[in-house]
């Protein structure tokens, strides 16, 4: 009997796997769940590429997408017009400089602002911090830039005060196309590095106690712990936003430089885009909807080569990718 | 049991029948119903029987949805037709239009301004048959015989038409500028006459004039006997002046140096007041006077020497600092009453306080500062002694109305449009409904006064919006000074007279009777999108002391810039143009 019930307990104690059904199997449930943002990227992601076929025609909205006619030069009349353009370079050069440095200080600073804030012992004052720091980032676009023209006014603004004082000209920073790129990265990055910050310090929270607990033992201060146990913890996440950056690269966000435009700053802050606002909305003529789209289009084109160049490199080097 | 659903099968074959002849469809059209003349009661009643117009036109916020606006209520009840308005923000007009043309299930009866001529030229180059002819007497569609709209449906335009608005045609026709190559007219004008609309106007500040004449000898204008704004005759006493400005306390407050001598939203708005002094109204291709040919004149030496009169007045400390960056009236009415001269609609626009009850007038009432302030009339130089010159926006613009070839109610909408051009349709579209929005003030019917309520809290064109779209939305289909001049109001008035200085003077540097084809609309629109650009900052560049007009070097370096730029194209693209009108 006692071998017998002693049979009995072994079996008991295995387990053996439920047999799963084929919803579970398949993981229908994830897929349902997926569903949802499947449809919405199918819809509003996907059929609109439709359109892009007006970038090789003479659209015009009577005959419509289908029907325009194909343009000269096998359906690259736009293109060609685009890059032999008199300010072609000056339109490419101006989006990179925008861009490059967006992605230089947005993605260097917040991680450096997470990894010292991370470290202030006093919770209210951490908390109070990190408020004033992200409440910028929920003021409109246009109410921002309406505070940089009041601020850098040339009789009355304060910040055009105090340059006077310091020995500058007193005239407005806004109309200088050598100041526009700086007052455009500082204004962002016043306006973002806050909230840019908030998934470095969600990553940081995470970080497991024994590592610095480690690093305690070996003697390791608080500087040290910082560079060599934080860092590293929040480094793939900074790769994967870094490569993500790097996929807009040529997609400078058109609100802000098109309002911070002045005749002054106008070579500085003429890009791509505000020119694609110009050719789709001109004050002679049609809006021209094939070329606008031709230049959409080889933003997009140049915008992936580099996405996927950039992962590429990142995962030679570092092991971190997208894909 | 096969019966009833053969029946059931009939009757829903009979419905979809019916219902593919209803809607849009040329077999609902009822000819009978249309009243082409209105009845004896009633002149303005246009069908029997309700049926609806779908309209689509431009909207800002500023305004009240359409059917909600006065003027469209009152027009529903007089003329029994029922209207449905498709109405996207006028930012993003031009793309919606578009796609009506695409969209299978949605055809306007009328589009209702802003119906760019650029359009019409293309539709009509490639016979796509979208848009009704005004003036075609053989036109017919699947409801019959058309004709000639404006023959047959349309007096008060056709009466319009024929006497050219009441404007001389020799400065602009109405009728050239709606037709286009093939001799039609797709759309309706609009037009304006009003004085104060017809141009940019540049104002001064008479007291300030007569403070400094009469308290500083050694001022320029007591020396040159500029007692008054209207003895501004010259380029170089208009900057005579505003150095006085400067240089003495021209305001009287007890300070020398807080008078800011000129501002403007932009450089642009001064550039049109300086460069006519020059022989040239526009910064773009412009029609020379004798007609001869277009020239660009930004390339010119008038232009350059606009640059180097600009250039002074700025590094003498006359220009507003902020100009380049104002960009609104508020931005530049931060400075207020302490502008000498300034561009503007109006001056109370900018001086902000039209009554200030601290600072009373001999007989009471409260000082008004927008009373300092008159308009300078255009300017000569000691380059440029021809005719006196001020940039026109143009009495005309083929923009008005559309009636695109979809629609079964053409004779309707004709009939429609043309009560929109008439004494009511006027009245209607600038200040609303007799007797309940305004009155006459006398018999004669000389003037009329506006009624704003009581309990209104806004201001009097806030108040209009709620009566009309022609409060940020559109312009007036007729903007008529038979009308809006006869308003008994002290500023408008007072504006209308200051305003009529310029009528002479007028010049369109584009005359609108002038059209491309849809392929030069194209290029010169590619064109411009660039070079405009580079003719801003480069003007900014000069004015504010980057770059020196003076130097050959840098007017050279600029003029290689802009022809890189392909301004002598677009110069020749004008005047190509213009050949093919000879």
């Amino acid at each position: 009997m006692a071998n017998i019930s002693t049979k009995l307990s072994e079996r008991d104690l295995i387990r053996k796997p439920k047999a799963r059904s084929l919803w579970s199997k398949w993981g229908i449930t994830l897929f349902l769940m997926a569903l949802p943002t499947i449809v919405y990227v199918f819809i509003f992601h996907y059929l609109p590429l439709e359109g892009l076929i007006i970038s090789f025609k003479d659209y015009n909205s009577f005959q419509g997408i289908w029907g325009s006619p194909w343009t000269e030069m096998g359906g690259f009349k736009h293109f060609h017009t685009f890059v032999t353009a008199p300010n072609f370079w000056t339109l490419v050069k101006n989006t990179l400089v925008l861009s490059v440095l967006s992605i230089v200080f947005n993605s260097t600073l917040p991680i450096l602002y997470a990894l010292f804030l991370n470290e202030v012992r006093f919770k209210w004052a951490k908390k109070t911090v990190q408020i004033i720091m992200y409440a910028p980032y929920f003021i409109s676009t246009v109410v921002m830039v309406g505070i940089l023209f009041v601020l850098f006014r040339a009789d009355t603004g304060s910040i055009t005060k105090i340059l006077v004082t310091l020995g500058f000209e007193g005239s407005s920073a806004m109309s200088n196309p050598k100041a526009f790129v700086a007052i455009y990265i500082i204004s962002g990055l016043w306006q973002g590095l806050g909230w840019w910050s908030i998934v470095y310090m969600g990553s940081l929270a995470n970080v497991d106690p024994n590592l610095h607990d480690a690093a305690k033992i070996d003697g390791a201060g608080r500087l040290r712990r910082i560079f060599s146990v934080n860092f590293p913890s929040i480094l793939p996440l900074a790769i994967i936003m870094l490569i993500m950056s790097i996929g807009n690269i040529l997609n400078v966000g058109f609100e802000k430089v098109y309002l911070m435009y002045t005749p002054g700053n106008s070579v500085a802050s003429e890009i791509i885009s505000t020119y694609v606002y110009r050719i789709s909305f001109p004050d002679y003529g049609l809006p021209q909807f094939s070329y606008a789209t031709a230049i959409g289009l080889f933003n997009s084109v140049i915008n992936i080569i580099i996405l996927v160049t950039a992962n590429f490199i990142s995962k030679k080097v570092s092991d971190n990718s997208l894909w | 049991m096969k019966k009833p659903i053969n029946k059931g099968f009939a009757f829903l074959g009979m419905a979809i029948a019916l219902a593919a002849c209803g809607g849009g469809g040329a077999g609902s059209y009822d000819p009978d119903n249309f009243l082409p003349e209105g009845t004896a009661e009633n002149p303005y009643q246009i069908v029997k029987e309700p049926i609806t117009i779908k309209i689509f036109a431009p909207h800002s916020s500023g305004n009240p949805e359409y059917k909600d606006l006065k003027m469209f209520k009152h027009l529903s009840k007089v003329t029994n037709l029922k209207f449905e308005f498709t109405t996207p923000d006028t930012s993003a007009y031009a793309n919606r239009r578009s796609a009506v043309w695409e969209d299978r299930n949605y055809k306007p009866d009328l589009f209702l301004f802003n119906n760019p001529i650029a359009e019409q030229i293309q539709y009509a180059e490639n016979k796509f048959n979208a848009l009704t002819p005004f003036n075609d007497p053989e036109y017919s569609d699947g409801t019959g015989n058309v004709g000639s709209l404006i023959d047959n449906y349309m007096p008060n335009y056709k009466a319009l038409l024929e006497n050219n608005f009441g404007i001389d045609s020799e400065k602009e026709s109405a009728r050239e500028t709606a037709t286009i190559s093939d001799g039609k007219m797709y759309c309706s004008i609009s037009a304006k006459d009003v004085a104060r609309d017809l141009t940019y106007k540049m104002f001064i500040n008479n007291v300030w004039i007569k403070n400094v004449y009469t308290s500083y000898p050694n001022s320029y204008c007591a020396t040159h006997g500029i007692d008054d704004a209207s003895k501004i005759l010259l380029i170089d006493d208009y900057v005579g002046v505003l150095t006085d400005f400067n240089a003495f306390d021209a305001n009287n407050n007890g300070k020398t140096g807080d008078e800011i001598a000129v501002s403007s939203k932009a450089f642009e708005y001064l550039r049109n007041f300086i460069l006519q002094a020059y022989g040239y109204v526009s910064y773009s291709c412009e029609l020379e006077n004798d007609g001869s040919h277009f020239t660009y004149v930004p390339k010119t030496n008038a232009y350059r020497n606009y640059l180097k009169t600009a250039s002074g007045m700025w590094s003498a400390g006359l220009m507003d600092r902020s100009t380049p960056e104002n960009k609104t009236d508020s931005l530049m009415a931060t400075n207020g009453k302490r502008l000498g001269s300034f561009v503007a609609a109006a001056p109370y626009i900018i001086t902000s306080q039209q009554n200030d009850p601290n600072n009373l007038k001999e007989d009471g009432t409260p000082y008004r500062y927008d009373e300092e302030y008159v308009t300078v009339a255009p300017l000569l130089s000691s380059s440029y002694d021809g005719p006196r010159m001020q940039l026109g926006f143009g009495f005309f613009k083929p923009d008005g109305a559309c009636i695109p070839t979809a629609s079964n109610y053409k004779r309707e909408v004709a009939r429609l449009i043309d009560i929109m051009y008439g004494p009511l349709g006027t009245q209607l579209i600038s200040y609303g409904v007799e007797n309940e929005d305004w009155t006459w003030d006398d018999e004669a019917k000389t003037s009329w006064t506006f009624h704003v309520p009581d309990t209104w809290t806004g201001n009097q064109e806030e108040y209009r919006g709620t009566i009309t779209p022609n409060v940020g939305s559109a312009s007036a289909l007729y903007w008529s000074n038979e009308f809006v001049g006869k308003m008994n109001d002290e500023v408008i008035t007072r504006l209308n007279a200051q305003s009529e200085t310029y009528i002479p003077y007028l010049k369109t540097p584009e005359p609108a009777k002038y059209k491309f084809t849809s392929k030069e609309y194209e290029t010169i629109s590619t064109i411009k999108a660039s070079l405009d650009n580079q003719i801003t900052y480069y003007e900014a560049s000069f004015i504010t002391g980057q770059l020196d007009p003076n130097s050959d070097s840098d007017w050279n370096d600029y003029l290689n810039t802009i022809e890189r730029f392909r301004a002598g194209e677009l110069e020749g693209l004008y005047n190509t143009m213009l050949a093919r009108y000879r």
